[in-house]
């Protein structure tokens, strides 16, 4: 029997890798997991089933930010859990963060690895603009508050669930949500729906498109649709309204770790960097022969983008 | 007040070893560029070691009225809670302000938190991702966020600015006209007396992220090499 709880909040569906990270850590610390989704999901949803002990799902297009805050801020003041980890979404970082002031307990953010040593967990994030990787760990016995980018340092090869594992799934319906009026500081925003699709896949392949390619978007595109491939951007890009934030890999997006990424006209900034580096293969396609992205990549070409994109355009719709 | 790290070059203030972060810089210029057409008082409080106080005195050469340092030797390996913590005590000992003018984050860090823990701590409704203030009122502040809407700001409230600026360039008139020094409090001034707010610890930084030998290869190699591998 467990005596500790560990909460995993998110606002999209958890990846089966995503899942055995969680179980990993969860069967290290001897810790019951409970999942908090802030979207609708069947409550049939297969992929929970024998890996957390109870999965609670809030429908957010129903609710403001301050009232699940409110009611997160409540739970977890009760439940007292170990450790409580949020998924890194726009939303998940904000309640987080709202959170672990409210609850002062604390907060890493971006961690990309954890560790459980010892009897105590360690986090893994960057720091000095991406150009070191830190070790942290709390403190004091409190509740752990940490944003999640991704554990994707260590592999675990199969997706095992506990089938002796009972899952209990639950809605947290208007009047328990609403119940909760603790939080008084209140965050002003323009209200909108926040719930994200689970725009990254488990592709093999991404294409990393950097402020060099605004140009060549569209051909990009399709070279993507081609090769099957997910599109990541950088936050030039997405500062500039080129792609939108959820494409956005690097320090403040995701960390991806495909078989191949190919990154195109991206000048290879290191907070982008650290996105890309635990890909298997790196390629980079830049104008620039002096970019840093080369000193990242296992092969790279110094020639004008769209010369390539065209050329690998026109050979992969000779092979179709 | 941030050290100046190799990774990222400032032009600013490179003897001290510390510069203005530039989130940071960027609520400052705007602020000051308010200040010309509204009569409001600019005060900046800070946090760091003594020798951060030449960056301090930069922002009151930008145009600030006053400066306030937080300085103390308990203050090291300070993570974002004590941070905000302190800087709510701080407010408190110099005065009450109508807004509280955050950046977004620091540069080395990178956390974002700071703002967010001090207006929990002041129990003040916060505003995130403002990327321009718009309209300065007697009811409030009109600010436009980094998604292009535009979010009214009431008094006493905590704003966070998203946008960065890393141009840090006074000009001679500037120089001149600030006489202005900064004023720096210890923990006992500001009657902070906490010793175990830390909540987080650092316990190993590994530098850099390993590099990768780039074979270049010509347009027919490279074509025909990255078929093989979205094919494989």
């Amino acid at each position: 029997m467990c005596s500790q709880e560990l909460i995993v909040v998110t606002d999209s569906v958890l990846t089966y890798e995503e899942l055995s990270s969680i179980k990993n850590i969860s069967d290290k610390s001897n810790t019951s997991i409970c999942i908090i989704t802030l979207k609708k999901i069947s409550n049939k949803e297969t992929r929970y089933e024998g890996v957390a002990d109870s999965v609670l799902w809030i429908d957010n297009s129903k609710f403001t930010i301050n009232q699940i805050k409110a009611w997160l801020i409540d739970y977890i003041f009760v439940s007292n859990p170990l450790v409580v980890f949020f998924y890194t979404s726009r939303l998940c970082n904000l309640l987080a963060s709202f959170i672990a002031a409210k609850l002062k307990t604390g907060i890493i953010v971006n961690c990309i690895d954890v560790e459980y040593k010892n009897g105590e967990f360690l986090y893994t994030r960057t720091a000095m603009n991406s150009s070191s990787i830190v070790k942290i760990k709390f403190n004091n016995n409190n509740t752990q508050i940490v944003t999640v980018l991704s554990f994707t340092s260590k592999k675990h090869n199969s997706f095992c669930c506990d089938k002796k594992r009972k899952t209990i799934f639950s809605n947290v319906n208007k009047e328990v949500l609403c119940s909760s009026n603790i939080f008084n500081n209140t965050m002003i925003y323009p209200d909108k729906n926040y719930s994200e699709e689970q725009f990254f896949n488990q592709n093999n392949i991404y294409i990393d498109v950097g402020y060099g390619a605004k140009d060549i978007l569209e051909d990009i595109y399709h070279f993507a649709n081609k090769i099957n491939a997910t599109i990541g951007t950088t936050k030039k890009m997405v500062d500039c309204g080129f792609i939108d934030e959820k494409y956005l890999i690097g320090q403040s997006g995701r960390i991806i770790d495909s078989r191949l990424c190919i990154s195109i006209g991206t000048s290879g900034q290191l907070q982008h960097v650290v996105g890309i580096i635990q890909s298997k293969t790196i390629v980079a396609i830049n104008s620039d022969p002096t970019a840093e992205i080369f000193k990242y990549c296992d092969f790279g070409i110094a020639c004008r983008v769209e010369k390539i994109i065209g050329e690998l355009n026109y050979m992969f719709s000779l092979m179709d | 007040m941030k050290p100046i790290h190799n990774a990222r070059n400032h032009q600013n203030n490179v003897q001290s070893g510390f510069s203005i972060n530039p989130y940071d810089l960027f609520a400052l210029k705007t602020i000051c560029e308010i200040k010309k057409k509204e009569e409001i008082t600019l005060s900046i409080i800070s946090m760091g070691p003594l020798n951060s106080l030449e960056t301090l005195t930069r922002c009151l050469h930008y145009g600030a009225d006053k400066g306030y340092l937080i300085s103390d030797k308990k203050l090291s390996l300070s993570d974002t809670f004590k941070t905000g913590q302190v800087l709510g005590f701080a407010s408190k000992k110099c005065g009450m302000c109508d807004y509280y003018i955050f950046g977004n984050k620091s540069i080395d860090g990178e956390t974002g938190q700071v703002g967010i823990v001090f207006s929990t701590i002041m129990d003040l409704p916060i505003i995130l991702d403002i990327t321009h203030i718009l309209r300065v009122n007697e009811d409030g502040i009109t600010l436009l966020n980094k998604y292009g809407e535009e979010v009214f700001a009431p008094l006493h409230s905590v704003i966070v600015m998203s946008k960065e600026s890393t141009c840090d360039y006074l000009t001679f008139y500037n120089l001149k006209k600030t006489i202005r020094q900064p004023i720096v409090f210890s923990l006992y001034d500001i009657n902070y007396y906490s010793d175990n707010d830390v909540r987080t610890k650092v316990v190993n930084i590994k530098d850099q992220l390993k590099t990768r030998y780039c074979v270049f290869c010509t347009k027919e190699e490279f074509i025909v090499k990255i078929c093989n591998l979205i094919r494989s």
